[in-house]
């Protein structure tokens, strides 16, 4: 009679403590959060304007310029794709012109954004994450606190604001090819008229389709950022935990940005 | 060091503002198909229902987008009542007696509304003036006065099926009409039926009549006594008349020809009436089976309209037949060219 009754305690005891450790780490990871983009504030006023403009040029170059090629090669191909089977499809039930809503729902409002986050995420978050987890195990984190640089504005800031630019940079990018090059890419295989392609994509294409991609990239980059530097300043003392802080981030990222994808589409048809 | 590192910030530089300049031109170049800053002409309408209408629904005319829908609602009247503009280019061709059509298609592809212009060349009406739509008598009166142009839709199934739908219409109320008549017929002891009320009136009219011809009977006694003496007087009319050297005996000295005529006629008459006798109560025996075959009937034909309602509104053959792409069979002969 006593077994069972141990073991609820032991299970609710599990459940309280698992609940008190999450609450805490939210906390924390809001504070964190807070922290950045108290500091950004400052960055962007030039309170602070020397010592970060490297590190934020240097991380659009990794992050936005040299993943170009990749976005290029995506969102041709996946604007190509929907051009061609959609139209073959639509055709065939007299709806044709539809090919050019559904591509912009796909490549402008849904996949545009999250591809590139995922691009990023695999790239720069996972740089990220383990760059500063090498920098904490090195102990530079506590060097540039005992020359009393806040490690936070001088690392994090630069990184979250190269990652969410470039995120809204990669993301137009994405939408020029996608919309524009694929239509290149269909010419050798079913050819269109150029003058009536242009004309029905921007008949279809509305400012809120342009800003709601937009909001979306902005708010993806900020989340791959500020949670790639949080796993990298988890790391406590071991080379080991990188490894693991840097899936945890590209794990947690991705789950991250669907759900903030989920939100911001039923916030547009709401 | 590396070209890449050593020239970033012109990169990143480049590479920023190619996405500025592009997201600019796109947004410019959509303000400009999309008339942002163009002139819209604004309108009213009126429908007898909503669905299938929607904000932002374009109203067509020949295959142009000419228009929008910007506002609808249920007025006090319990009518559909949309706001609409018409583009600054088309707006010229709203003459006076144009109406809307809003066709919708059965399968769920949506709907379209249509334009059709008045059939007088007039000034264009002016901004937020009412245009009727066919789906009330005021529409479909101007198109029955013929003031407005109904254009011919090039989908020929959709052009046989306009065509028998006013017959398909008059024809469900010939027999809506014919089955309340049937009705009225089959119950007449009702009183408030129209043949009741004829019975009712006939009795009532015997009556008076025969009031009268007490009342006129005196006078009735008096002509009869004249005409007693007009044929007494051998001077009279009626005297020469019966004359044998008259005209009367000579026109029925004719060997009995006129009588044999007249008795013919009113034998063919006599069996003309037998058989009408017959035909009414056959009628009036076979009349539930006639009503109810009529009933059938209008049935059938509404289930007609609903098809060809249908049929009008399936994309799959308003698209007409696809063409099919003749495949090249894989048999092949032992002895042709090759081997």
């Amino acid at each position: 009679m006593m077994a069972p009754v141990c073991k609820l305690r032991e299970f609710l005891r599990y459940l309280g403590e698992a609940s008190i450790r999450y609450a805490r780490e939210s906390l924390y990871a809001a504070g964190y959060v807070f922290e950045i983009h108290k500091r950004t504030f400052r960055f962007l006023r030039h309170i602070q304007p020397k010592y970060g403009y490297r590190v934020f040029i240097m991380q659009m170059l990794f992050t936005g310029f040299e993943a170009l090629w990749i976005i290029a090669v995506i969102s041709l191909a996946l604007g190509a794709l929907i051009i061609i089977q959609g139209r073959s499809l639509l055709i065939q039930v007299g709806q044709g012109t539809l090919v050019y809503p559904i591509l912009i729902m796909v490549i402008t409002r849904e996949l545009g954004p999250l591809l590139t986050a995922f691009v990023i995420i695999a790239r720069s978050g996972t740089a990220m994450a383990t760059e500063l987890g090498y920098s904490v195990v090195s102990h530079e984190i506590e060097a540039y606190v005992s020359f009393g640089i806040n490690p936070i504005g001088y690392l994090i800031v630069p990184r979250f604001l190269g990652v969410t630019v470039s995120m809204v940079i990669l993301n137009l990018y994405f939408n020029i090819f996608g919309l524009l090059g694929s239509f290149i890419v269909t010419q050798f295989i079913k050819p269109l008229q150029m003058n009536e392609y242009v004309d029905n994509l921007l008949s279809y294409l509305t400012p809120a389709d342009v800003f709601s991609s937009l909001l979306k990239s902005f708010i993806f980059g900020a989340i791959i950022a500020c949670t790639a530097t949080y796993y990298g300043f988890r790391v406590e003392r071991s080379p080991t935990e990188i490894p693991q802080m840097a899936i945890k981030a590209v794990s947690r990222s991705f789950i991250l940005c669907i759900l903030a994808d989920a939100a911001i589409t039923l916030v547009y048809y709401i | 060091m590396k070209f890449k590192i050593q020239f970033a910030s012109e990169i990143v530089g480049i590479f920023a503002l190619i996405a500025i300049i592009a997201l600019a031109t796109i947004l410019i170049m959509m303000g400009i198909n999309q008339r942002w800053f163009a002139r819209n002409y604004y309108y009213t309408s009126r429908f007898a229902s909503g669905k299938g209408l929607e904000q932002g629904m374009s109203i067509n005319f020949k295959g142009f987008e000419i228009g929008r829908i910007t506002d609808i609602y249920l007025t006090d009247e319990n009518d559909v009542e949309i706001k609409f503009y018409i583009q600054d280019k088309y707006q010229p061709k709203v003459f006076e007696n144009s109406v809307l059509q809003h066709t919708s298609s059965a399968l769920g592809f949506g709907g379209d509304l249509i334009f059709h212009q008045g059939a007088q060349q007039t000034n264009p009406l002016e901004e937020f003036s009412y245009i009727p739509s066919l789906d009330l008598p005021e529409g479909r009166y101007l198109v029955t006065r013929g003031l407005v142009k109904i254009a011919r839709d090039e989908d020929a199934i959709t052009r046989v099926v306009d065509d028998v739908e006013p017959i398909l219409e008059n024809v469900n109320q010939l027999l809506l009409s014919l089955n309340t008549t049937l009705t009225a017929l089959n119950d007449p002891g009702a009183g408030d039926s129209a043949l009741g009320d004829v019975m009712k009136n006939l009795v009532r009219t015997t009556g008076d009549l025969s009031a009268f011809l007490h009342q006129a009977r005196p006078g009735l006694n008096a002509i009869i006594d004249n005409l007693g003496n007009m044929t007494g007087d051998s001077r009279g009319l009626v005297t020469k008349l019966l004359d044998p050297k008259g005209s009367l005996a000579t026109l029925l000295d004719d060997n009995n020809r006129l009588f044999d005529q007249i008795e013919g006629i009113l034998r063919d008459a006599a069996y003309s009436m037998g058989e009408v006798r017959g035909f009414s109560t056959t009628f009036t025996t076979a009349r539930p089976q006639i009503l109810e075959l009529l009933e059938e009937g209008r049935q059938a034909v509404r289930l007609s309209q609903d098809v060809l309602e249908g049929l009008r509104n399936n994309p799959l053959l308003s698209g007409g037949i696809t063409p099919r792409l003749e495949a090249p069979t894989t048999q092949q002969g032992y002895r042709d060219e090759v081997f």
